[in-house]
Protein backbone atom coordinates (compact mmCIF):
# COMPACT_ATOMS: atom_id res chain seq x y z
CA UNK A 1 0.00 0.00 0.00
CA UNK A 2 2.83 2.34 -0.85
CA UNK A 3 2.66 4.85 -3.69
CA UNK A 4 5.53 6.96 -5.00
CA UNK A 5 5.46 9.88 -7.42
CA UNK A 6 7.86 12.57 -8.60
CA UNK A 7 11.56 12.94 -9.26
CA UNK A 8 14.75 14.05 -7.55
CA UNK A 9 15.06 16.96 -9.97
CA UNK A 10 15.02 20.73 -9.60
CA UNK A 11 11.52 22.21 -9.23
CA UNK A 12 10.12 18.78 -8.42
CA UNK A 13 9.48 16.65 -5.35
CA UNK A 14 9.54 12.95 -4.64
CA UNK A 15 6.52 12.01 -2.57
CA UNK A 16 6.04 8.66 -0.86
CA UNK A 17 2.67 7.70 0.61
CA UNK A 18 2.13 4.69 2.86
CA UNK A 19 -1.53 3.98 3.53
CA UNK A 20 -0.76 1.10 5.90
CA UNK A 21 -0.89 3.30 8.97
CA UNK A 22 -3.31 4.93 11.39
CA UNK A 23 -3.93 8.65 11.21
CA UNK A 24 -1.97 11.19 9.19
CA UNK A 25 1.69 12.09 9.48
CA UNK A 26 3.73 14.28 7.14
CA UNK A 27 7.50 14.53 6.97
CA UNK A 28 9.06 17.22 4.81
CA UNK A 29 12.71 16.97 3.81
CA UNK A 30 13.77 20.23 2.20
CA UNK A 31 16.49 22.85 2.32
CA UNK A 32 13.65 25.33 2.43
CA UNK A 33 11.72 23.63 5.21
CA UNK A 34 12.31 26.51 7.64
CA UNK A 35 10.76 29.01 5.25
CA UNK A 36 8.13 26.98 3.44
CA UNK A 37 7.67 23.78 5.43
CA UNK A 38 4.22 24.82 6.66
CA UNK A 39 3.05 25.59 3.13
CA UNK A 40 4.39 22.25 1.88
CA UNK A 41 2.51 20.44 4.63
CA UNK A 42 -0.62 22.41 3.77
CA UNK A 43 -0.38 21.26 0.14
CA UNK A 44 -0.06 17.66 1.30
CA UNK A 45 -3.03 17.97 3.66
CA UNK A 46 -5.18 19.50 0.90
CA UNK A 47 -4.29 16.63 -1.42
CA UNK A 48 -5.10 14.02 1.23
CA UNK A 49 -8.45 15.69 1.95
CA UNK A 50 -9.35 15.77 -1.75
CA UNK A 51 -8.40 12.11 -2.05
CA UNK A 52 -10.34 11.28 1.13
CA UNK A 53 -7.25 9.59 2.59
CA UNK A 54 -7.68 9.44 6.38
CA UNK A 55 -4.72 7.18 7.14
CA UNK A 56 -1.46 8.08 5.44
CA UNK A 57 2.21 8.47 6.23
CA UNK A 58 3.58 10.99 3.73
CA UNK A 59 7.21 11.80 3.07
CA UNK A 60 8.04 14.75 0.82
CA UNK A 61 11.59 15.06 -0.50
CA UNK A 62 11.53 18.55 -1.92
CA UNK A 63 13.84 19.89 -4.61
CA UNK A 64 12.35 23.35 -4.93
CA UNK A 65 8.84 22.39 -6.01
CA UNK A 66 6.03 24.93 -6.02
CA UNK A 67 2.99 24.18 -3.86
CA UNK A 68 0.83 22.97 -6.73
CA UNK A 69 3.49 20.47 -7.74
CA UNK A 70 3.70 18.99 -4.23
CA UNK A 71 -0.08 18.73 -4.18
CA UNK A 72 -0.17 17.00 -7.56
CA UNK A 73 2.64 14.59 -6.64
CA UNK A 74 0.84 13.71 -3.38
CA UNK A 75 -2.46 13.04 -5.15
CA UNK A 76 -0.79 10.75 -7.67
CA UNK A 77 1.15 8.91 -4.95
CA UNK A 78 -2.07 8.38 -2.96
CA UNK A 79 -3.85 7.05 -6.05
CA UNK A 80 -0.95 4.73 -6.79
CA UNK A 81 -0.96 3.47 -3.18
CA UNK A 82 -4.72 2.88 -3.38
CA UNK A 83 -4.29 1.09 -6.68
CA UNK A 84 -1.54 -1.09 -5.20
CA UNK A 85 -3.99 -2.00 -2.44
CA UNK A 86 -6.60 -2.95 -5.03
CA UNK A 87 -8.67 0.20 -4.50
CA UNK A 88 -9.10 3.23 -6.71
CA UNK A 89 -7.33 3.13 -10.07
CA UNK B 1 -9.97 41.44 -33.60
CA UNK B 2 -8.75 38.04 -34.68
CA UNK B 3 -7.27 35.82 -31.98
CA UNK B 4 -3.76 35.03 -33.15
CA UNK B 5 -2.57 31.45 -33.23
CA UNK B 6 0.78 32.01 -34.91
CA UNK B 7 2.61 29.73 -32.50
CA UNK B 8 1.56 26.69 -30.48
CA UNK B 9 4.51 25.79 -28.26
CA UNK B 10 4.57 22.16 -27.15
CA UNK B 11 5.46 21.39 -23.52
CA UNK B 12 5.29 17.90 -22.02
CA UNK B 13 2.88 18.07 -19.07
CA UNK B 14 5.04 15.57 -17.19
CA UNK B 15 7.75 18.22 -16.64
CA UNK B 16 6.73 20.40 -13.67
CA UNK B 17 9.05 23.26 -14.59
CA UNK B 18 7.52 23.65 -18.04
CA UNK B 19 4.08 24.10 -16.54
CA UNK B 20 5.07 27.47 -15.10
CA UNK B 21 7.87 28.72 -17.32
CA UNK B 22 6.68 28.02 -20.88
CA UNK B 23 4.60 31.22 -20.95
CA UNK B 24 7.72 33.40 -20.56
CA UNK B 25 8.58 32.69 -24.22
CA UNK B 26 5.31 34.41 -25.14
CA UNK B 27 3.90 32.00 -27.69
CA UNK B 28 0.36 32.81 -28.78
CA UNK B 29 -0.65 29.36 -27.51
CA UNK B 30 0.88 26.77 -25.21
CA UNK B 31 0.14 23.14 -25.97
CA UNK B 32 0.61 20.99 -22.88
CA UNK B 33 1.06 17.45 -24.04
CA UNK B 34 -0.35 14.41 -22.29
CA UNK B 35 -0.01 12.17 -25.34
CA UNK B 36 3.21 11.22 -27.15
CA UNK B 37 5.61 13.15 -24.91
CA UNK B 38 4.47 11.37 -21.74
CA UNK B 39 5.52 7.85 -20.80
CA UNK B 40 2.71 5.33 -20.35
CA UNK B 41 3.47 4.89 -16.63
CA UNK B 42 3.54 8.65 -16.05
CA UNK B 43 0.18 9.50 -17.64
CA UNK B 44 -1.55 9.72 -14.25
CA UNK B 45 1.14 11.96 -12.76
CA UNK B 46 1.19 14.30 -15.77
CA UNK B 47 -2.59 14.63 -15.64
CA UNK B 48 -2.51 15.48 -11.92
CA UNK B 49 0.23 18.07 -12.49
CA UNK B 50 -1.80 19.73 -15.21
CA UNK B 51 -4.98 19.74 -13.12
CA UNK B 52 -3.20 21.53 -10.27
CA UNK B 53 -1.46 23.89 -12.70
CA UNK B 54 -4.81 24.95 -14.15
CA UNK B 55 -6.09 25.65 -10.63
CA UNK B 56 -3.02 27.67 -9.64
CA UNK B 57 -1.50 29.48 -12.62
CA UNK B 58 -2.74 32.51 -14.52
CA UNK B 59 -1.37 32.14 -18.06
CA UNK B 60 -2.43 35.66 -18.99
CA UNK B 61 -2.83 36.30 -22.70
CA UNK B 62 -1.52 32.85 -23.64
CA UNK B 63 -4.20 30.56 -25.00
CA UNK B 64 -3.62 27.22 -23.28
CA UNK B 65 -4.40 24.00 -25.11
CA UNK B 66 -4.00 20.44 -23.89
CA UNK B 67 -3.22 17.61 -26.25
CA UNK B 68 -5.14 14.89 -24.45
CA UNK B 69 -4.74 11.24 -25.15
CA UNK B 70 -7.07 9.93 -27.86
CA UNK B 71 -10.47 8.49 -27.02
CA UNK B 72 -9.99 5.58 -29.43
CA UNK B 73 -7.13 3.30 -30.41
CA UNK B 74 -6.42 2.94 -34.15
CA UNK B 75 -8.31 -0.36 -33.98
CA UNK B 76 -11.45 1.48 -32.84
CA UNK B 77 -11.35 0.14 -29.28
CA UNK B 78 -11.64 2.59 -26.41
CA UNK B 79 -8.23 4.01 -25.50
CA UNK B 80 -7.21 3.98 -21.83
CA UNK B 81 -6.50 7.63 -20.95
CA UNK B 82 -8.45 10.06 -23.16
CA UNK B 83 -11.70 10.07 -21.21
CA UNK B 84 -9.85 10.26 -17.85
CA UNK B 85 -7.92 13.28 -19.13
CA UNK B 86 -11.10 15.11 -20.10
CA UNK B 87 -13.05 14.24 -16.94
CA UNK B 88 -10.18 15.54 -14.78
CA UNK B 89 -9.13 18.60 -16.79
CA UNK B 90 -12.40 20.25 -17.77
CA UNK B 91 -13.48 20.86 -14.14
CA UNK B 92 -9.96 22.16 -13.42
CA UNK B 93 -10.26 24.81 -16.13
CA UNK B 94 -9.23 23.33 -19.48
CA UNK B 95 -11.12 25.21 -22.20
CA UNK B 96 -8.99 24.40 -25.26
CA UNK B 97 -7.85 20.97 -26.33
CA UNK B 98 -6.26 19.21 -29.27
CA UNK B 99 -7.67 15.80 -30.11
CA UNK B 100 -4.87 13.69 -31.62
CA UNK B 101 -5.26 11.25 -34.49
CA UNK B 102 -8.67 12.57 -35.52
CA UNK B 103 -9.79 10.68 -38.61
CA UNK B 104 -13.52 11.21 -39.05
CA UNK B 105 -16.38 13.43 -37.86
CA UNK B 106 -17.57 10.63 -35.58
CA UNK B 107 -14.43 11.14 -33.46
CA UNK B 108 -15.44 14.76 -32.85
CA UNK B 109 -19.07 13.81 -32.25
CA UNK B 110 -18.00 11.29 -29.60
CA UNK B 111 -15.71 13.87 -27.98
CA UNK B 112 -18.39 16.54 -28.11
CA UNK B 113 -20.91 14.24 -26.41
CA UNK B 114 -18.41 13.56 -23.62
CA UNK B 115 -17.69 17.28 -23.24
CA UNK B 116 -21.47 18.00 -23.14
CA UNK B 117 -21.76 15.52 -20.28
CA UNK B 118 -18.77 16.83 -18.30
CA UNK B 119 -19.77 20.48 -18.75
CA UNK B 120 -23.29 19.71 -17.54
CA UNK B 121 -22.03 17.68 -14.57
CA UNK B 122 -19.87 20.59 -13.37
CA UNK B 123 -22.18 23.50 -14.20
CA UNK B 124 -19.94 24.79 -16.98
CA UNK B 125 -21.57 26.70 -19.82
CA UNK B 126 -22.36 24.28 -22.65
CA UNK B 127 -19.91 24.48 -25.52
CA UNK B 128 -17.22 26.21 -23.43
CA UNK B 129 -14.52 23.69 -24.30
CA UNK B 130 -13.19 24.34 -27.79
CA UNK B 131 -11.43 21.73 -29.86
CA UNK B 132 -8.59 21.59 -32.33
CA UNK B 133 -8.75 18.42 -34.40
CA UNK B 134 -5.33 17.02 -35.25
CA UNK B 135 -5.19 15.42 -38.68
CA UNK B 136 -2.27 13.01 -38.77
CA UNK B 137 -3.25 10.27 -41.20
CA UNK B 138 -4.28 10.13 -44.86
CA UNK B 139 -7.88 9.37 -43.89
CA UNK B 140 -7.90 12.27 -41.43
CA UNK B 141 -6.63 14.63 -44.12
CA UNK B 142 -9.14 13.31 -46.67
CA UNK B 143 -11.94 13.97 -44.13
CA UNK B 144 -10.58 17.40 -43.17
CA UNK B 145 -13.61 19.41 -44.26
CA UNK B 146 -16.16 17.06 -42.68
CA UNK B 147 -14.16 17.12 -39.44
CA UNK B 148 -13.75 20.91 -39.47
CA UNK B 149 -17.52 21.32 -39.94
CA UNK B 150 -18.57 18.57 -37.52
CA UNK B 151 -19.09 20.72 -34.41
CA UNK B 152 -19.31 24.32 -33.24
CA UNK B 153 -16.57 23.39 -30.79
CA UNK B 154 -14.01 23.19 -33.59
CA UNK B 155 -11.97 26.39 -33.74
CA UNK B 156 -8.99 25.00 -35.63
CA UNK B 157 -7.53 21.97 -37.33
CA UNK B 158 -3.87 21.03 -37.24
CA UNK B 159 -1.67 18.92 -39.42
CA UNK B 160 0.76 16.34 -38.02
CA UNK B 161 3.40 15.31 -40.55
CA UNK B 162 5.28 12.67 -38.56
CA UNK B 163 2.36 10.27 -38.16
CA UNK B 164 1.07 11.29 -41.59
CA UNK B 165 4.23 10.17 -43.39
CA UNK B 166 4.41 7.04 -41.23
CA UNK B 167 0.88 6.00 -42.13
CA UNK B 168 1.34 7.05 -45.75
CA UNK B 169 4.35 4.77 -45.94
CA UNK B 170 6.93 7.36 -46.84
CA UNK B 171 9.64 9.45 -45.21
CA UNK B 172 9.52 13.09 -44.29
CA UNK B 173 11.96 15.18 -46.31
CA UNK B 174 13.08 18.77 -45.90
CA UNK B 175 11.76 19.56 -49.38
CA UNK B 176 8.36 18.42 -48.03
CA UNK B 177 6.95 17.52 -51.45
CA UNK B 178 5.30 14.49 -49.82
CA UNK B 179 3.28 16.90 -47.64
CA UNK B 180 2.21 19.45 -50.24
CA UNK B 181 -1.14 17.90 -51.13
CA UNK B 182 -2.07 17.20 -47.51
CA UNK B 183 -1.11 20.67 -46.34
CA UNK B 184 -3.13 22.25 -49.10
CA UNK B 185 -6.11 20.06 -48.28
CA UNK B 186 -5.97 21.05 -44.59
CA UNK B 187 -5.74 24.76 -45.40
CA UNK B 188 -8.59 24.58 -47.92
CA UNK B 189 -10.83 22.73 -45.45
CA UNK B 190 -10.06 25.26 -42.71
CA UNK B 191 -10.84 28.17 -45.03
CA UNK B 192 -14.18 26.66 -46.07
CA UNK B 193 -15.12 25.88 -42.45
CA UNK B 194 -13.94 29.27 -41.20
CA UNK B 195 -11.45 27.90 -38.68
CA UNK B 196 -7.70 28.23 -38.20
CA UNK B 197 -5.20 25.83 -39.75
CA UNK B 198 -2.05 25.05 -37.76
CA UNK B 199 0.95 23.52 -39.49
CA UNK B 200 3.04 20.61 -38.27
CA UNK B 201 6.22 20.78 -36.17
CA UNK B 202 9.76 21.11 -37.52
CA UNK B 203 11.82 18.57 -35.62
CA UNK B 204 15.39 19.59 -36.53
CA UNK B 205 15.90 22.41 -34.04
CA UNK B 206 19.50 22.93 -35.20
CA UNK B 207 18.43 23.73 -38.78
CA UNK B 208 17.13 27.28 -38.42
CA UNK B 209 17.46 28.04 -42.12
CA UNK B 210 15.32 25.04 -43.07
CA UNK B 211 12.82 25.96 -40.38
CA UNK B 212 12.43 29.51 -41.67
CA UNK B 213 11.86 28.24 -45.22
CA UNK B 214 9.20 25.86 -43.97
CA UNK B 215 7.43 28.55 -41.93
CA UNK B 216 7.41 30.88 -44.95
CA UNK B 217 5.98 28.07 -47.03
CA UNK B 218 3.28 27.38 -44.42
CA UNK B 219 2.31 31.04 -44.33
CA UNK B 220 2.14 31.25 -48.11
CA UNK B 221 -0.05 28.15 -48.28
CA UNK B 222 -2.53 29.83 -45.92
CA UNK B 223 -1.83 28.36 -42.49
CA UNK B 224 -2.66 30.53 -39.47
CA UNK B 225 0.33 29.34 -37.49
CA UNK B 226 2.72 26.57 -36.66
CA UNK B 227 3.27 24.09 -33.87
CA UNK B 228 6.67 24.61 -32.23
CA UNK B 229 8.76 22.19 -30.22
CA UNK B 230 11.41 24.62 -28.96
CA UNK B 231 11.17 28.14 -27.53
CA UNK B 232 13.73 29.39 -30.05
CA UNK B 233 11.21 28.72 -32.83
CA UNK B 234 8.60 31.10 -31.43
CA UNK B 235 10.33 34.32 -32.42
CA UNK B 236 11.04 33.10 -35.96
CA UNK B 237 7.40 32.13 -36.52
CA UNK B 238 6.14 35.42 -35.11
CA UNK B 239 8.48 37.36 -37.39
CA UNK B 240 7.12 35.59 -40.45
CA UNK B 241 3.44 35.47 -39.53
CA UNK B 242 3.26 39.09 -38.32
CA UNK B 243 2.74 41.69 -41.07
CA UNK B 244 5.48 44.29 -41.52
CA UNK B 245 4.76 47.90 -40.59
CA UNK B 246 4.96 48.79 -44.30
CA UNK B 247 2.21 46.26 -45.05
CA UNK B 248 0.15 47.56 -42.14
CA UNK B 249 0.49 51.20 -43.17
CA UNK B 250 -0.45 50.35 -46.75
CA UNK B 251 -3.48 48.39 -45.55
CA UNK B 252 -4.64 51.19 -43.28
CA UNK B 253 -4.35 53.58 -46.22
CA UNK B 254 -6.39 51.25 -48.45
CA UNK B 255 -9.14 50.89 -45.83
CA UNK B 256 -9.33 54.65 -45.31
CA UNK B 257 -9.51 55.31 -49.06
CA UNK B 258 -12.16 52.59 -49.48
CA UNK B 259 -14.23 54.03 -46.64
CA UNK B 260 -13.92 57.58 -48.03
CA UNK B 261 -15.01 56.35 -51.48
CA UNK B 262 -17.75 54.16 -49.93
CA UNK B 263 -16.78 51.10 -51.99
CA UNK B 264 -16.81 48.46 -49.22
CA UNK B 265 -19.80 46.78 -50.87
CA UNK B 266 -18.69 47.21 -54.45
CA UNK B 267 -16.81 49.51 -56.77
CA UNK B 268 -13.23 50.21 -57.71
CA UNK B 269 -10.76 52.98 -56.91
CA UNK B 270 -7.02 53.36 -57.25
CA UNK B 271 -4.65 53.97 -54.36
CA UNK B 272 -1.15 55.05 -55.38
CA UNK B 273 -1.82 53.79 -58.89
CA UNK B 274 -3.01 50.34 -57.85
CA UNK B 275 -6.52 48.99 -58.20
CA UNK B 276 -8.48 48.54 -54.99
CA UNK B 277 -11.68 46.49 -54.97
CA UNK B 278 -13.45 44.14 -52.54
CA UNK B 279 -10.78 41.35 -52.47
CA UNK B 280 -8.03 43.92 -51.89
CA UNK B 281 -10.08 45.52 -49.12
CA UNK B 282 -10.65 42.11 -47.51
CA UNK B 283 -6.90 41.38 -47.55
CA UNK B 284 -6.19 44.80 -46.04
CA UNK B 285 -8.74 44.10 -43.30
CA UNK B 286 -7.02 40.78 -42.54
CA UNK B 287 -3.62 42.44 -42.25
CA UNK B 288 -4.96 45.16 -39.97
CA UNK B 289 -6.67 42.52 -37.81
CA UNK B 290 -3.42 40.54 -37.55
CA UNK B 291 -1.52 43.74 -36.69
CA UNK B 292 -3.99 44.57 -33.93
CA UNK B 293 -3.76 41.02 -32.60
CA UNK B 294 0.02 41.26 -32.55
CA UNK B 295 -0.11 44.61 -30.77
CA UNK B 296 1.46 46.54 -33.68
CA UNK B 297 -1.44 49.00 -33.78
CA UNK B 298 -4.48 49.69 -31.61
Amino acid sequence: MIGICGNEKASDALVTVDLNTVGISVEVISKLKGMFGNLMEKSVMEALAEMKAENAKVTVQDFGALDFIIKARTKTAVRRAMSAAGGVK
Amino acid sequence: MKKLRRTMLFAPASNPKLLFNTAIYKPDCILFDLEDAVRYDEKDAARDLLVEAFKSIDYGQCEVFVRTNPLRKPTGEKAPFGELDIRALVPAGMRRMRLPMCEKPEHIEELSALLDEVEKEHGIEPGSVKVQASLETPIGVMNALAIAQSSDRITSISFGAEDFTRTLGTDRTKAATELFYARSQVVMAAAVAGVDAIDTVWADVSDTEGFIKEVESAKNLGFSGKSCIHPSQVKEVHNIFTPSMAEVEKSVEILKAAADANIQDGGVITVKGKMVDIPVIAKAERIVSLAKGAGLIK
